[in-house]
């Protein structure tokens, strides 16, 4: 016996299949019980009446054989009448019918043996004609005028005949059903233990490094193929954030490296080469910068790494887009201005949508910060926002440098530069935290180029 | 002497923020749980009280909530992690006066003690100004009209804001920081020149053609209004 098959009568779809099993059954004797007791019944009472009506048309003759009220003592003849009935019947009727006509304790007419004449319903064993076997039968007996007693009877075998043969098919029905259940439960089982053991194989491989295995489904709708589905979903998601979180330790573990290996390779310099306190004060001003650099990136990945998990759900609420626009363009007007470029706004009246301010703000503030970056002082730099047909649409133009088209997606990756040498100011991180928030806002950003120079193009879906 | 006490759990920032601040005026009482805290909160005479958010025994927020309960008006200044960033509302409504982000720049933190300590001492009384003065410069808060030497002076709104919030804080230094939340509204350093470009814009209106400026840039901590 298998492991499987081992574990077939323990598992809870037999339990259940076997519980299911029992009260069908149960049920289904009850019924049969009912429906037995019914027929016998019914078979039992017809034989009776039947009887009863023979009993009734012996009497009749007997009684009236020379018309009604008359009361003189029986007469041979009239005797005769109902022996006569009672051979006709005979002659008439099958081995079935007994008859018994007896005058004064003997036997005048019949086929049953002489018996001690009791009135009213009787059932008893009885031998047959030919002497050969015992039976049973049922009838009536009546005690009739003038010492004369007249039984009739039917022979009960056919009825034992017709409940054998109803108890034979109970039979025969139940045995099938006990055993179309039994089946029903071991082959339900089966295909449930053997799916869980997919599962729990699948969890045992996963757990022991081959994150990629997932559970296989069977294509229908179940609620088996439901739950691995579900259970497949959740390990994607799980593995979408490992690879993240693994990224973000990359990440830091080159990107943050570096810039503190330049600081101590500066502290290193300045401890051997100072020679009076101004080189002192100067590099621990350096210093002192620098790692405020350093946390100043820390912060902004720990914001990228909020925003991603959706820690600032709370945050949303309903904004005056078309004013948070002119805030930012306020805010920039006069950095524009310093930096010369001309600053052109275009923001459309009325514009409305779900969001969290403080970072809608911050997303196109680092947009016209990169956008400043990479411009040569004098050249234009755009800020528009406008109703689309998907939504609200908000686009940064810039006439500068304008990114590739094969680095237009790396550039929302974390960290990522497109000045390999780094020797310009930034963090590498103000796009990641733009994709962030765009995506926290349900929205899409697409880089295009603006003939010359860049447009970052935002979208978000419609207030709902 | 400003009267301050730390309710901090790690020994090292209460030791930076002891040495920072003593070198500036407060005489400083360290509590490392938030029950020391409160108890000597209620008993001593502070001025100020610096409290982290995350006390071993207690959240800040319920430390502030419940010495306001007792109708300890102390100004307090909450200490932040990152990951709280928007617990920090909620620190606020509680009673709080202002929080400081961990790590936190000796400056800023200096900055902000001072305005607090500053606001409680005039008890809102500016809150009662309409017109602010700070040498010859006149602010008028119900006009919305300033002027230096009676010379009338155009500002824009938000030009006017930042002034406001400088003369209100006259002598004073404020941080970069201070001024994006109090003036722009703004939660996060938007890095490049914003806020140099908004003072270079505010300082030749106020300052040129003036003998005496009275915009000043502090090095490696922020701007101060103060007349010579």
């Amino acid at each position: 016996m298998s492991f499987v098959q081992a574990r077939l009568f323990q598992t809870e779809s037999f339990r259940l299949a076997a519980i299911y099993a029992g009260l069908f059954l149960g049920s289904m004797a009850l019924l049969m019980a009912v429906i037995y007791l019914i027929v016998s019944h019914a078979f039992e009472a017809s034989l009776l009446r039947a009887a009863t009506d023979d009993l009734k048309a012996i009497r009749t003759a007997y009684n009236y054989a020379d018309g009604p009220k008359r009361r003189r003592p029986l007469q041979a003849a009239e005797l005769h009448e109902a022996e006569e009935i009672i051979d006709d019947r005979l002659l008439a009727h099958d081995d079935g019918d007994l008859f018994l006509l007896l005058k004064d304790g003997k036997k005048v007419a019949g086929n049953l043996p002489v018996m001690k004449p009791v009135p009213g319903m009787q059932s008893f064993a009885y031998v047959t004609q030919g002497g050969t076997a015992q039976r049973m039968l049922l009838g009536r007996g009546e005690q009739l005028r003038d010492g004369a007693y007249a039984f009739v009877g039917r022979d009960l075998e056919s009825l034992e005949k017709a409940r054998g043969e109803v108890l034979t098919a109970f039979m025969i029905v139940f045995g099938t059903s006990l055993v179309l259940a039994g089946v029903g439960g071991v082959v339900l089982s089966r295909s449930f233990v053997q799916r869980l053991d997919a599962i729990t194989a699948t969890c045992r491989s996963i757990m022991s490094g081959r994150l990629k295995d997932r559970i296989p489904g069977k294509g229908t709708r179940n609620e088996l193929d439901q739950l691995a589905a579900s259970i497949n979903a959740m390990l994607d998601r799980i593995e979408a954030l490992m690879e993240s979180l693994k990224q973000v330790t990359n990440d830091i573990a080159h990107d943050l490296r570096t810039p503190l290996a330049h600081l101590r390779y500066r502290l290193e310099g300045v401890r051997s080469e100072a020679t009076c306190i101004e080189d002192y004060e100067i590099a621990v001003d350096r210093a002192i910068e620098e790692s405020d650099t350093l946390l100043a990136m820390f912060a902004a990945l720990l914001r990228i790494a909020q925003i991603e998990a959706g820690a600032r759900q709370a945050g949303m609420q309903e904004v005056d887009f078309t004013s948070l626009m002119d805030r930012v363009a306020c805010l920039y007007k006069p950095v524009m201005e310093d930096a010369l470029h001309p600053f052109t706004i275009r923001i459309e009246e009325g514009l409305k949508l779900r969001g969290d301010p403080q970072l809608l703000i911050q997303l196109f503030s680092n947009l016209l910060d990169n956008a400043i970056r990479h411009t040569p002082k004098g050249a234009e730099i755009a800020l528009c926002a406008t109703t689309t047909d998907a939504g609200i649409g908000a686009t940064v133009e810039d006439c500068g440098e304008g990114i590739p088209a094969e680095d237009r997606t790396r550039v929302f990756r974390r960290f990522f530069r497109r000045e390999k040498s780094r020797t310009k100011p930034g963090s590498g991180l103000g796009l990641a935290l733009v994709a962030a928030v765009v995506e926290l806002h349900a929205g899409t950003i697409r880089l295009e180029d603006n003939k010359p120079g860049l447009r970052a193009k935002v979208n978000f879906p419609a207030a709902a | 002497m400003v009267k301050t006490l730390i309710v901090e759990d790690d020994p090292q920032t209460a030791l930076y923020i002891t040495q920072g601040l003593s070198r500036n005026g407060h005489t400083l009482h360290w509590a490392p749980t938030g029950g020391d805290g409160f108890v000597q909160a209620r008993a001593g005479d502070y001025e100020l009280i610096i409290a982290d958010r995350m006390l071993p025994d207690m959240d800040g927020v319920i430390f502030v909530r419940r010495l306001r309960g007792l109708n300890v008006q102390t100004p307090v200044l909450f200490l932040t992690n990152m990951a709280e960033l928007d617990a920090r509302i909620e620190g606020l409504e509680a009673g709080g006066d202002d929080y400081i982000t961990k790590p936190f720049a000796m400056p800023e933190l200096l900055a902000r003690t001072n305005a607090l300590v500053r606001r409680a001492t005039l008890n809102g009384a500016y809150n009662n100004h309409t017109v602010l003065r700070l040498g010859s410069l006149e602010m008028n808060l119900v006009a919305r009209a300033v002027s230096r030497e009676g010379l009338r002076i155009d500002l824009q709104a938000q030009e006017f804001k930042l002034l406001q919030y400088l003369m209100e804080h006259s002598s004073r230094v404020v941080t970069r920081t201070m001024l994006l939340e109090n003036v722009w509204g703004l939660e996060f350093d938007p890095g490049t020149t914003v806020v140099e470009s908004h003072m270079s814009r505010l300082r030749s209106k106020i300052d040129k053609g003036f003998d005496i400026p009275l915009i000043h840039t502090v090095r490696g901590a922020g701007y101060v209004l103060r007349a010579g």
